[in-house]
């Protein structure tokens, strides 16, 4: 096969070699030129730099004479220096003044072109100031002729290229015999290497020898045989695979069968998976809201494992016993009864797990709890029992609950009624030993008389206890939903109980101090009238050595700054010591313990409870022989605030605020 | 032709004689930067003339507004004829010019120096020349025909009745007192302030015969077609003597200052300037 020359390795040699002298010459023709541009270039500013100050002195004189003609002359002899082409010298005002070599009329030529060769003409145009004594007297011009080192230049140029241009020429024919001896052998591989690729695989063998061409040929013959040999080994390697891929197709389709058998059976397992999964988010769930239900619980509750041991305690436990869960975890039976009657009192001690297991299977539910009492981390009353667990995990639990406040009403229910009996049963005694005497003894009617009054008058005495305890009970139930509360004026009110009061025969009625302010607070007229009924009743049955009886409106404000009224009563009577006063509003408290002075002592337990339904409170001082005041403190109404919603308890009484009277 | 087409042409035509017209008044920077031209008489070597009234130059240029340069000419009677013909703005020049250039050129007398001004009649200080009849019959070496000093020295030679003396002109004054010890001639005529300043070593060996009287030394005449600016050339020159620079200039060169011209000073320059004016109108010398 024929290829172009530059496509073969020796014309691309040849060519390369060629480009790269050719480069080499032009740098060097070219870097020629240009030190003799430079080098003729400094001499050329060198010899102006000496010109122009030499003839710039001669002619100081003459241009500052006017004296041009001597000018022009000196110009005239300076052009005999070999070299200058022209010389001019321009006035101040830039004026041709005198000119040689230069034609007349024409304009000088610029100098700002600086230095350069390749101006026509060839010239070098130079400008120097002509000065003295810093007075600008003209300028003087003149051109170096650069017409010898132009030729000098193109001589030069000229020299180079045909000087590169004949090296070019022998290298070229140089490298072409040079490569053609050395690409000889290349070209017969090179042709058993196109046999190779058009598939003779085994061309026949090229030249041999011991330099690089002949070692390169006899490589290409071992390769050509390696390839043969690699050809027949290929063949044979290309049945054995066909027969391998039939035997894999073969299991390949077996495979896809097992594979879809095996999908099947696993769908069945991933949807009981997530069946799993959903059941185990509903027990996770129920166990959240369970464990929810424990910790908000206030009950205690201890579940112990098969072994006896604590395992779990919630929260409600260690805030009834004061024993954390981490305390008991891990304790067997004895340690945690014995670290739980540590926290009780010893006659109402923990019994321990065994007894409340017995009292779990009694029959009836309340013996099944045991209460016990704790002095630790409180005074508190527990009720506690057993659950016996079926659970493999839990064997039983115990549950704790706190029924300090149960306890404390039952208490005071138990107290209440014993008071209440005490309280009935004195007149009812009275009443029934003197109706036996007038049903088992005969007496005059004048005694019969007599003892009726004193069963009329016990009678009447036990009414009043049982209207004022169904008062107070009915207070306490119905926690003033029954009051009629509407704006009512203070003043008006305390004239008109003060008007209706009996007053004892031989007293004196209340002094009134009302003023005329506006005094409205809303409340149930009714309720609020009793309530001062009460007062004015006990200032005059504890003043019995007489004394006046004064009933003032004073005006007070909370400790929040609310404005409030109250009706004080004030009397000069028996006064009371400061434990009367603090048991004063007790239900049957009676400060008169001769039993002289009538009452059931429930009169200022139904005040304070009025007047706390009302959120106000009852304020109360007193020593004993200088009397006793008792103010009835009110919120003010509100100009159009609707009533005070009655508490649904006893508020707890503010602390006392300087009253003042009204009209003091 | 239509006439709107005829005056087309018509205006056409008439472009290049507009462009004409109109060309000069284009260059407006033209008039305003032509240099005010002080001329100062060649009573020495151009270079010297020229240093010496740098600090008047730059005063003036300040004080003008306007370009300024100083100038010179070759002698004093190409001096007198430039002045004559009207080529100097500010001319500094003896007595004796001022007076001609007042009455034939129109030129305005504006002061001239304190400083005395006198001629010399001076002779080598070892020669044999005593008096003016001494002089008989040999050379004397002056300035140019139209300096002063020289018409002085022609007159005192006249006045002297000095028989046979032939004149020499040289262009500088340090020329003559050379000359004169060299013996080229018998003696030389120059001014007093030339004579303090030559070298001392020169000055030592020159002998003064004999002296003018006063003169009229350099007086400043403006030329006619400032006069709408005389007041304010001739404050500057004023103001110019009150400056450092200016008394500077004045003791350098031993002036004594400015001051204004007597009445009839100038008159009695009128023999003297008569002298000049037939100088001029005698053919330049080939």
């Amino acid at each position: 096969m024929q290829l172009a020359p530059l496509k073969t390795v020796r014309g691309r040699l040849i060519l390369a070699a060629v480009a790269i002298e050719f480069v080499m010459l032009a740098l060097l023709v070219g870097n020629s030129l240009r030190l003799l541009r430079d080098a003729m270039g400094e001499q050329a500013r060198a010899q102006a730099q000496q010109i122009a100050p030499v003839l710039s002195a001669a002619l100081v004189a003459p241009l500052a004479q006017y004296d041009h003609a001597t000018v022009q002359a000196v110009l005239r002899e300076s052009q005999a220096i070999k070299g200058i082409d022209y010389l001019a010298v321009t006035d101040a005002a830039g004026r041709v003044v005198a000119a040689s070599g230069w034609p007349a009329g024409k304009p000088l030529p610029d100098t700002g072109r600086g230095f350069t060769l390749d101006a026509s003409p060839p010239r070098y145009d130079v400008a120097h100031p002509i000065a003295l004594a810093g007075q600008p007297l003209g300028r003087l011009q003149f051109g170096l002729d650069l017409g010898q080192i132009v030729q000098a230049r193109q001589a030069l140029f000229s020299q180079g290229l045909l000087i590169a241009g004949g090296e070019l020429l022998l290298s070229g024919a140089l490298l072409s015999v040079l490569g053609l001896l050395i690409t000889r052998q290349l070209s017969a591989l090179t042709e058993a290497s196109l046999q190779v690729a058009r598939g003779r695989l085994t061309p026949a063998p090229v030249a041999e020898g011991d330099d690089d061409v002949g070692r390169l040929g006899a490589a290409f013959n071992t390769m050509s045989r390696a390839i043969g040999e690699r050809v027949e080994a290929l063949q044979r390697a290309g049945e054995a695979q066909a027969r391998i891929a039939a035997s894999l197709a073969e299991r390949n389709a077996e495979l896809q069968r097992t594979h879809i058998a095996l999908s099947a059976e696993n769908g069945m397992r991933v949807a009981a998976q997530a069946e799993l999964e959903q059941a185990l988010l509903r027990l996770q769930d129920r166990t959240h809201q369970l464990d929810e239900v424990l910790e908000l619980s206030p009950d205690g509750f201890v579940a112990f494992d098969a072994q006896g041991r604590v395992r779990y305690a919630n929260q409600g436990f260690q805030r009834v016993t004061g024993l954390g869960a981490d305390a008991v975890q891990g304790l067997d039976e004895a340690a945690f009864g014995e670290a739980l009657a540590g926290h009780c009192a010893p006659q109402a001690s923990f019994p321990g797990l065994a007894a409340l297991r017995q009292c779990a299977e009694a029959a009836d539910e309340r013996r099944r709890r045991v209460r016990i009492e704790l002095t630790r981390p409180a005074q508190r009353v527990v009720e506690t029992g057993v659950r016996l667990s079926r659970s493999a995990t839990v064997s039983q639990i115990l549950y704790v609950r706190d029924v300090t406040h149960e306890s404390e009403v039952d208490r005071m229910k138990s107290e209440f009624l014993s008071h209440a009996a005490h309280e009935l049963r004195t007149p009812m005694a009275s009443i029934f030993g003197f109706s036996e005497l007038l049903l088992k003894r005969r007496s005059s009617p004048e005694r019969q008389q007599e003892v009726l009054a004193i069963i009329h008058r016990q009678s009447q005495a036990m009414i009043d206890i049982i209207n004022e305890l169904l008062d107070l009970v009915r207070i306490d139930d119905r926690r003033g939903k029954d009051f009629q509360l509407e704006r009512c004026d203070l003043a008006a009110l305390a004239t008109a109980v003060a008007a209706d009061f009996g007053v004892p025969e031989g007293r004196e009625p209340p002094q009134l101090a009302l003023g005329d302010a506006p005094a409205e607070v809303r409340g149930d007229r009714a309720k609020l009238a009793q309530a001062l009924r009460n007062i004015l009743s006990n200032a005059y049955k504890y003043s019995p050595g007489g004394g006046g009886v004064r009933l003032a409106l004073v005006h007070g404000t909370a400790d929040d700054g609310a404005p409030r009224l109250g009706l004080q009563v004030v009397d000069q009577g028996l006064g009371m010591t400061p434990e009367q006063v603090a048991r004063v509003f007790e239900r049957f408290y009676r400060a008169d313990s001769s039993g002289n002075i009538p009452g059931t002592g429930l009169g200022m337990a139904i005040v304070k409870e009025i007047v706390e339904l009302h959120g106000g409170h009852a304020e109360l001082h007193s020593s004993p022989g200088e009397g006793t005041t008792v103010t009835l403190w009110l919120p003010v109404a509100a100009a159009a605030a609707p009533a005070p919603a009655p508490a649904p308890h006893p508020a707890p009484a503010p602390a006392p605020a300087a009253g003042q009277l009204v009209d003091a | 032709m239509s006439r709107t087409r005829r005056r087309t042409l018509a205006l056409l035509a008439l472009l290049p004689a507009w462009a004409a017209a109109a060309g000069p008044a284009a260059l407006p920077a033209a008039p305003a930067a032509a240099p005010l031209r002080i001329a100062v008489a060649p009573h020495t070597s151009a270079r010297v003339i020229v240093e010496m009234y740098q600090p008047l130059r730059a005063h003036l240029e300040h004080a003008l507004g306007q370009r300024v340069e100083v100038i010179t000419a070759p002698d004093f009677t190409a001096f007198a004829r430039r002045a004559m013909a009207q080529d100097y703005d500010l001319a500094i020049t003896t007595g004796h010019q001022a007076r001609l250039l007042q009455t034939d050129a129109g030129y305005r007398p504006l002061l001239t120096y304190k400083a005395d001004f006198r001629a010399l009649a001076v002779v080598a200080g070892k020669s044999p020349h005593h008096s003016a009849r001494d002089l008989a019959g040999s050379t004397v070496i002056g300035l140019s025909p139209a300096s002063l000093v020289t018409i002085w020295g022609q007159h005192w030679l006249h006045r002297n009745a000095v028989p046979d003396a032939t004149m020499r002109y040289v262009s500088a004054s340090d020329s003559v007192g050379h000359l004169v010890l060299k013996g080229e001639g018998s003696a030389g005529f120059m001014s007093l302030a030339n004579f303090q300043g030559l070298p001392p070593a020169l000055r030592e060996q020159l002998r003064v015969l004999d002296e003018s009287t006063s003169m009229s030394g350099r007086v400043y005449v403006l030329n006619a077609r400032h006069a709408a600016r005389q007041e304010a050339v001739s404050a500057a020159l004023w103001a110019f003597a009150g400056t450092p620079e200016g008394r500077a200039y004045f003791d350098r060169y031993k002036l004594g200052g400015y001051r204004a011209l007597e009445p009839r000073e100038l008159f009695a320059m009128e023999p003297y300037a008569n002298e000049v004016r037939l100088a001029l109108k005698a053919p330049p010398a080939k």
